[in-house]
């Protein structure tokens, strides 16, 4: 169960991030919101070093109208097709999942 | 006295996730500590947390260290799934002329060009350990390119008279640091056109210099003092100079581009497609008008039209890693 929810966690990440640039606190708020997402805020942050590393997800500084400025992630290209191709997949596995546990035998 | 109790608490909160992440390499445990330095801050602002209660509870919401750094070694082994292969990171510290080299000297090329009629030479190894290599230069006039052909990263170490003061720079693959000998016999300036230098305070970041050039000074021995290391030398980062922004509103993108490109600015694309009338490819706006002055390495954001329904695709050039 926590490989499942560790491996969906990421792909939350970036639909967060699908519609517009967010701060840390804000990533954070939102999938502490979505109940169970996360444990506890910070653990996003090993998350989101990795999506820098591997390209999917990018940062930039942006000037706040309070405080510091802040560092924004954004989604790049890549990002959003791997987002795009996980819907595709989590749709048909999500159908399939719900069709066997609704009746006890694959369809 | 509350303020700085807050402080201790918030720095000693860094550290035990420091201690914790020590087997995390050091480039992401940065990215780490800087994502939860930055999200403390953040709701320190948004929140409007004062006092070290709340700071208190605010860090226990953010999760204890052993929690941080089991998340860390989840990715880590996440990452290692996903890229078997993996490469090393180069790490280049410039601050001793020391070329630190993950596996040996292979993808470190370096030219010395003296004066119009380029020459080519080899800076000569003068001492090497498993994971550090010390190269002496000839004193002769050159300009030295060394390029890296990988992601890397030079760390120049604080100056003598600072006590915590750490200057990071990200170079990439694209943009070579540059050593260029100016003046004197024996000492070299080094010029790294790097993404971003970040100015840190213990584990906090407190500046981000976007692609600056770091200005830095070595004394070295000429080749011939085998087996020793050099010695001495200064450094100093000096702040980028500064650029016109040249007007590219109604320009097609890719002439923007180069424009910005050519004065040393980094681009940022957004894409617009709701626009009143979109112009595909056209530059709708810019962040900062034309004629303004800014430093060169600056992000320059520009609003492109698009007609076509696909989301639009953010091209951020600039990252602090």
């Amino acid at each position: 169960m926590t490989q499942m929810r560790r491996g969906a966690v990421e792909y939350c990440v970036m639909a967060l991030l699908r519609d517009r640039d967010r701060y840390g606190l804000e990533l954070a708020r939102a999938l502490v919101d979505a109940d169970g997402l996360v444990s506890s805020e910070g653990t996003i942050y090993p998350l989101l070093s990795r999506l820098r590393n591997e390209g999917l997800v990018e940062t930039f500084w942006q000037e706040s109208a309070q405080g510091p400025p802040r560092r924004y992630y954004s989604l790049t290209g890549r990002g959003r097709e791997s987002l795009k191709r996980f819907v595709e997949h989590w749709e048909r596995f999500r159908g399939a999942v719900d069709r066997v546990l609704a009746e006890g035998t694959p369809s | 006295v509350s303020a700085i109790e807050i402080e201790h608490l918030i720095e000693n909160y860094l550290d035990h996730i420091r201690s914790a992440l020590s087997s995390v390499p050091a480039e992401r445990r940065e990215q780490i500590i800087n994502g939860i330095a930055e999200h403390i801050d953040e709701a320190r602002t948004d929140e409007a947390i004062e006092g070290p209660e709340a700071v208190s509870r605010l860090l226990s919401r953010i999760g204890t260290p052993e929690n941080i750094a089991a998340a860390a070694l989840d990715e880590e082994q996440a990452g290692e799934d996903r890229h078997p292969r993996r490469r090393r990171r180069w790490w280049i510290g410039i601050a001793l002329l020391v070329l630190c080299l993950a596996g040996g000297g292979t993808a470190l090329a370096v030219t010395m060009s003296a004066g119009p009629e380029a020459t080519t030479a080899r800076m000569s190894l003068v001492a090497s350990s498993r994971d550090r290599a010390v190269y002496a230069v000839p004193s002769a006039s050159y300009s030295i390119v060394v390029s890296v052909d990988r992601p890397a990263w030079a760390r120049i170490d604080a100056p003598a008279d600072s006590t915590d003061a750490l200057f990071e720079a990200t170079i990439t693959p694209q943009s070579s640091p540059r050593i260029t000998r100016v003046s004197g016999s024996s000492s070299l300036m080094l010029a790294a056109r790097a993404e971003a230098i970040q100015v840190k305070v213990g584990a906090r970041t407190v500046g981000t210099i976007t692609a600056p050039s770091i200005g830095f000074w070595y004394e070295f021995r000429p080749p011939g003092s085998q087996g020793s290391l050099p010695t001495g030398g200064q450094q100093s980062a000096s702040s980028p100079p500064l650029a016109v922004v040249p007007n590219l509103l109604g320009e097609p993108l890719a002439q923007a581009e180069a424009q910005l490109h050519a004065v040393g600015m980094a681009v940022i694309v957004r894409p617009m497609s709701n626009g009143p009338q979109p112009r595909a490819g056209i530059v709708l706006d810019q962040s900062s008008a034309g004629g303004s002055t800014q430093p060169m390495g600056a992000q320059i954001s520009l609003t492109v039209g698009t007609n076509s329904a696909p989301p639009p695709t953010a091209t951020t050039v600039v990252t602090t890693q």
